[in-house]
């Protein structure tokens, strides 16, 4: 197990790797002259050639890649073009404000969901079913950016209870937590609802049941357990997703995480300052893959020993290729 | 004999057309957009205004008879702006589902068939593309494509390629191990044959679900996009930057802020509803 893990740690140094090299790509290609938006209009050639020297732009696509890969492996992300100011700095100061927001935000998701979930598949067709799917679907579909804008018409503007904008105190968090998680409650209702009425078909619950067994029971120790997979898939990508900042709810209430840093940079193609994000980004995301797919592990212990099963397979495989 | 039960095979359309108008959900959904593409293809003789006529004795007004939804910041009428702006969302959105099911159904299919190498280097690219958040790959496709309504469809498009040929993978792995595709390679088939006639007919059902789910997810990309000033050109009445513009008057007007966003949910609340019909009537466990 421990070997897994490890292997897959070492795995994302290339994905980041090729993470590195595609959006560097793609901001290469992307039309902006960084001198330009950084001097003004106004500013001299001579000017302009000396800011392009500064920071490498003069230089092709290989040779840019490379240097910005090689200040990489010494720690160094670079500087931003327009602001000067350290990237790694930047992004270790805004991500706090980032996952702070990413994780209470996945909590209220689980925290509301699951329970509606449950209860949604306990008492499938009957009204808390019916009220339940409604009011997940409608959740669902509201964008929540918009769902944001009319919490601060509500609780700011009109019973001016909680602070519009800022970041300093806990009732800043309460809106945009509330914006970001109830909508992936209501994600999280859904599906939990949805496997745990495959598992309740299942002949061992039958069987459970037919043994004369509680029915409280029968849903803790057969159900709940087995149908929480996708539930844990759901939660991990949500929460992957979220540590790239969310840039419309960061935006509407001035809360300085990755999302409006990373919107900028791209807006003012900002190369060091997007790659950076996105180097973090990915990191993340290879990480929390990782824990989803130890949490599967905990969930249902036959995985575990699958994992080990298919590294057997693989190694026999390539015994035989060989 | 007339009343004996008939043999005839049913295929798989004719069981979802049977089963769809049961489902009260997939019926609300499929009338909704129906609605919402009367208005994408005759909004413009729906309302009196043009999207673009400014009426400065007329600012901010609530809603009223001859402004049914009020007007704006700068007296435009708030219902042909909506009106106009629903072409965006709807074509946009249908587009880019359509390219990313395009593109991705071809390298699922693919991965999927061939498997081996080709499966290998299509899902380790797919690991690196999708741990790029689908935002950021947009915003910078959006940059590098520059602002318009074919750039912003074409950006969305390529963002959503990976879950399309992830499931489309999935489905053509299961397919491939029936019989009838032994049977085809037996006489000889050729590939794209096999793929063409026997694989995607068979593999199409969940893809077909994720697109309608998807139209819905690409909606409140493109106002996402139309909000922080990217995408669709921002002086056309996009939904997102029509909430956008209002978001400064929302204490006094709220009607600039509450209507637009009204009307992206429940488009996307439609498609929604409609995915989850659809993935019901095609649910081959659930017999009737």
């Amino acid at each position: 197990m421990a070997g897994y893990i490890v292997k897959r740690i070492l795995w994302l140094i290339p994905i980041t790797l090729m993470v590195i090299i595609f959006v560097y790509t793609i901001l290469f290609f992307a039309p902006g002259d960084a001198a330009r938006v950084a001097l003004g209009n106004s500013a001299s050639e001579e000017a302009i050639a000396e800011f392009n020297a500064k920071y490498g732009l003069d230089l092709g696509y290989f040779p840019r890649l490379f240097n910005y890969i090689k200040n990489l492996l010494h720690g160094d992300m670079g500087v931003s073009y327009y602001t000067h100011v350290s990237v790694s700095k930047q992004i270790a100061d805004r991500l706090p404000y980032t996952i702070l927001m990413a994780l209470l935000a996945t909590a209220f998701g689980l925290i509301v969901g699951l329970p509606m979930g449950i209860l949604a598949a306990t008492h499938q067709s009957t009204w808390i079913d019916s009220l339940a799917m409604a009011v997940t679907m409608f959740f669902s579909s509201m964008p929540s950016f918009w769902f944001a804008l009319i919490l601060v018409m509500i609780f700011s503007i009109h019973l001016k209870i909680l602070p519009a904008v800022g970041y300093e105190s806990w009732r800043n968090y309460i809106m945009p937590v509330i914006a970001i998680g109830l909508q992936l409650s209501a994600i999280v209702a859904r599906q939990s609802r949805s496997s745990m009425l495959e598992v309740i078909r299942s002949d061992y619950v039958t069987t459970a049941r037919a043994k004369g067994q509680k029915e409280s029971k029968t849903i803790t120790d057969h159900v709940l357990r087995n149908s929480m997979i996708p539930v844990v898939t759901i939660t991990g990508t949500a929460l992957a997703g979220l540590m790239g900042g969310a840039l419309l709810i960061e935006q509407i209430f001035s809360i300085p995480g990755l999302g409006t840093y990373l919107f900028g940079g791209i807006a003012s193609n900002d190369v060091p300052v997007v790659l950076g994000c996105v180097i973090v980004i990915a990191m993340f995301h290879g990480f929390l893959m990782l824990l989803v797919d130890l949490v599967y592990t905990v969930v249902d212990p036959r995985l575990k020993s699958s994992i080990i099963a298919a590294r057997a397979r693989k190694t026999n495989n390539r015994g035989v290729n060989a | 004999m007339k009343n004996e039960p008939s043999n005839k095979r049913r295929s798989q359309f004719s069981l979802v057309m049977r089963r769809l108008p049961k489902n009260k959900g997939a019926v609300v959904g499929l009338v909704i957009i129906a609605m919402l593409l009367v208005i994408v293809l005759f909004g413009d003789y729906l309302t009196p205004y043009d999207y673009y006529h400014q009426d400065y004795m007329n600012m901010f007004s609530f809603p009223s008879r001859a402004h049914p939804f009020g007007t704006d910041s700068f007296g435009r009428d708030i219902m042909s702006r909506i009106f106009y702006g629903a072409r965006f969302s709807f074509w946009v959105s249908v587009g880019s589902v359509i390219i990313s099911a395009i593109l991705g159904g071809i390298l699922g299919t693919v991965a999927g068939y061939y498997g081996g190498v080709a499966d290998t280097i299509i899902m380790r690219f797919l690991d690196v593309y999708q741990s790029i958040p689908g935002l950021v790959l947009c915003l910078s496709f959006s940059a590098v494509f520059g602002p318009g309504t074919f750039t912003t469809m074409a950006a969305l498009g390529i963002t959503g390629i990976g879950s399309y040929a992830r499931i489309l993978r999935g489905s053509v792995l299961q397919a491939k191990g029936n019989d009838y595709v032994e049977a085809a390679r037996a006489v000889k088939a050729s590939d794209f044959h096999i793929i063409v006639r026997h694989i995607i007919p068979n593999a199409i059902s969940p893809m077909i679900v994720s697109m309608t789910m998807g139209v819905g997810t690409d909606i409140i990309s493109i106002a996402t996009l139309g909000f922080v000033g990217m995408g669709i050109p921002s002086h056309l009445p996009e939904w997102g930057a029509m909430l956008s513009e209002g978001r400064s008057y929302m204490g006094i007007y709220p009607h600039l802020v509450l209507i637009p966003g009204i009307f992206i949910m429940i488009t996307v609340l439609s498609f929604n509803l409609f995915g989850d019909g659809l993935r019901d009537a095609m649910d081959p466990r659930l017999k009737d």
